[in-house]
């Protein structure tokens, strides 16, 4: 079932040129049969056959130009226009003949009123009334007895009223035609297209619409199914929103003419149609290069962040280098300024013993710097291997608290204990205690000096060990960043180290196919649960 | 508040940075003060008045050099007779407002001699 939408005239062409040539060819076969049924009726009127022919022929010859002639076509208005004028001289020329039969006059006056009526302009109606009137003033002078049976007045009268009606009627019609068009033309020059339809075919389109999906004229998309246009899911979507009358945009997928599939974004209203049934006005957006558009930026983000994170690296690690590097420097250059001063205590064993064991500790930590670095670029390239053993974990807690013990003491941490005995797991010794060494150092790092919480405890086959601090802890919309690389949840500027520790230890942890988890708070401490198989 | 104390602020985080720097200033016959972070240094200008010289880092925890500044300028410390100020620190890039507050910038590693030769044309 098609529909097309009601509209009372075709706005866009003028009258068409199909209904002049329908009027052409009625009035061609109805004047020659009426003609007929008058010899029938009127068998002694003055009603001669070539005459007959003639005029009616004079309909037919235009009717048949309208195929060959562009002229005709193009002018078919002034064309009509001669058919009718040389029928009315037709009727004139019979009306003389038959003057004294009254029968013929109202014949003539319905004739002329019929004809007026059918003149599609103004001016051609016009110059119809004209000509009448002149016929009918000629033909009184040379039967002037006519005038006695109301020829004159009476055609006179009709005509002036066919022709103010007739005037309002078409003034109505071409201001109501001219609105329209603006609508239509505003309407066609929006960039977004646009629809009504009743909820099944579409109604009516304006010409972006008709572009947008890939059609060349109106005429083949008004009358279509509305979700012929879009994908399946997205007519889905669209009955729900038409059955709901939402009024939000939405996006949907269209359907282009060749069977492309784009992304549109769509607003709709609901509007009630003439019959009562509910239709909708619909406003469409293609947004392909808004999509495009949000992927560039979307990859461009990712790729100025991942900038973003490799310069804060950059910058945090040359300060990080640069911290022990420069207490080498002061202890050299102090010895330095001894030696020149010739200060007896300058090579002294106790200052010698000092010297050596700053610069000693200090080259450590440039080497565990360096050590992290060269940890993560393994990771990355998933070189990451461990060497498994049955490890008691006690003893590598008691290990590592042990070789940290002076950290621990110059920063006053209690250390709590809450250890199971004996729990064994399958462990990279190094990897693990790397991964505690870490995990202590966050929470001297942070802990404000408060004691710190180590558990281990044993519970089916899974070994879970923690370490707790007192400190600042982490707010949760960070708690998931803490992992990753070059990453900490406080801004750089406070604490120094290269933010790779948890994303190191998580690595390690995931590589014994255990756990790595954060449980805290902001102000009530940070939790960090390693949970790994056991023996 | 207002006193002057004769002594020069060191404010640095690393314990041997912090160690090896005071053995230097006060081998050159300065008093100096050492803190760990901003913090304790606002605390001790409070107590104890503004400082002949300050040395400042600028990643510290808890509180850093450029907060420490911030508090500095909102108990108008910059105001009448402020402390002069040298930056300690190994970075390269100084936020433009730390810039204009501090009267020197040196980079880390520390080339003791210019250390020495700044303070002294400080202290005049």
């Amino acid at each position: 079932m098609k529909k097309k939408a009601e509209l009372p005239y075709n706005l866009e062409e003028g009258t068409p040129l199909t209904y002049y040539r329908l009027i052409l060819a009625i009035s061609g076969v109805v004047y020659l049969l009426w003609w007929y049924l008058t010899d029938y009726f009127l068998p002694h009127s003055f009603n001669p056959i070539y005459s007959r022919l003639v005029a009616t022929s004079c309909l037919w010859l235009i009717f048949i130009a309208t195929y060959f002639s562009e002229h005709v076509r193009k002018h078919i208005d002034f064309w009509f226009s001669v058919g009718a004028w040389s029928v009315t001289l037709h009727f004139y020329y019979l009306f003389y003949n038959n003057r004294a039969d009254l029968t013929w006059v109202w014949g003539c006056y319905m004739a002329v009123v019929a004809v007026a009526a059918m003149m599609q302009t103004m001016r051609s109606m016009v110059s119809y009334v004209l000509y009448v009137a002149v016929l009918s003033i000629i033909i009184n002078y040379f039967s002037p007895n006519l005038s006695t049976v109301l020829f004159l007045p009476g055609i006179l009268t009709i005509l002036v009223v066919g022709f103010v009606g007739m005037r309002s009627r078409l003034k109505l019609i071409s201001q109501v035609r001219e609105s329209a068009l603006q609508i239509r033309r505003l309407l066609d020059a929006t960039f977004e297209g646009m629809c009504l339809h009743d909820g099944e075919f579409i109604l009516d389109a304006n010409d972006s619409m008709v572009k947008m999906f890939g059609y060349n004229h109106r005429h083949e998309i008004v009358g279509k199914p509305i979700f012929a246009l879009c994908t399946v899911e997205s007519a889905q979507l669209g009955a729900i929103n038409i059955a709901t009358q939402t009024e939000s945009s939405y996006e949907a997928r269209g359907v282009h003419k060749n069977g492309s599939v784009f992304p549109i974004e769509i607003r709709a209203k609901t509007y009630t149609l003439k019959d009562g049934a509910l239709g909708r006005v619909v406003a469409i957006q293609d947004i392909t290069e808004r999509k495009k558009n949000e992927q560039t930026k979307i990859l461009f983000e990712a790729s100025q962040e991942a900038l973003r994170i490799r310069n804060e690296f950059i910058s945090i690690a040359s300060h990080e280098l640069k911290t022990p590097l420069t207490s080498i420097k002061l202890q050299t250059q102090m010895t330095q300024i001894a030696a020149e001063k010739n200060e007896a205590q300058a090579y002294s064993p106790e200052r010698m013993k000092k010297f050596v064991n700053q610069i000693d500790r200090q080259a450590d930590r440039l080497a565990n710097l360096i050590e992290d670095m060269l940890d993560v670029s393994r990771i990355s390239l998933g070189k990451l291997s461990l060497d498994m053993q049955p490890t008691s974990l006690n003893s590598l807690i008691e290990e590592t608290l042990e070789s940290m013990a002076e950290l621990i003491k110059q920063n006053g941490n209690e250390i709590i204990r809450k250890l199971d005995t004996q729990v064994v797991a399958n462990i990279d010794r190094f990897r693990m205690e790397q991964v505690l060494i870490n995990l202590l150092t966050n929470a001297i790092k942070y802990g404000e000096g408060k004691p710190i919480t180590i558990s281990l405890s044993k519970r089916g086959g899974e070994a879970s060990l923690s370490v707790q601090d007192q400190g600042m802890g982490i707010a949760k919309e960070n708690q998931e960043r803490i992992f990753a690389r070059f990453e900490r949840a406080v801004a750089a500027k406070n604490i120094s180290g290269l933010g790779l520790g948890l994303y190191i230890s998580q690595q390690i942890v995931q590589a014994h196919r255990g756990t790595i988890i954060v449980k805290s708070a902001p102000n009530e401490g940070a939790c960090f649960i390693v949970n790994i198989p056991a023996e | 508040m207002n006193a002057i104390t004769n002594k020069i602020l060191l404010v640095e985080d690393d314990i041997d940075i912090q160690d090896n720097l005071r053995a230097f200033l006060e081998m050159e016959n300065f008093e100096v003060e050492s803190v760990a972070n901003g913090k304790q240094a606002i605390e001790l200008m409070q107590k104890e008045g503004r400082p002949r010289l300050i040395l400042l880092d600028l990643m510290m925890p808890i509180m850093n050099g450029y907060e420490m500044l911030a508090e500095m300028k909102k108990m108008n410390l910059f105001k009448g007779n402020p402390s002069p100020i040298i930056l300690l620190s190994a970075a390269t890039d100084i936020e433009e407002t730390a810039r204009q507050q501090v009267t020197k910038f040196i980079r880390k590693p520390i080339a003791l001699d210019k250390l020495l030769l700044t303070i002294k044309e400080i202290y005049g």
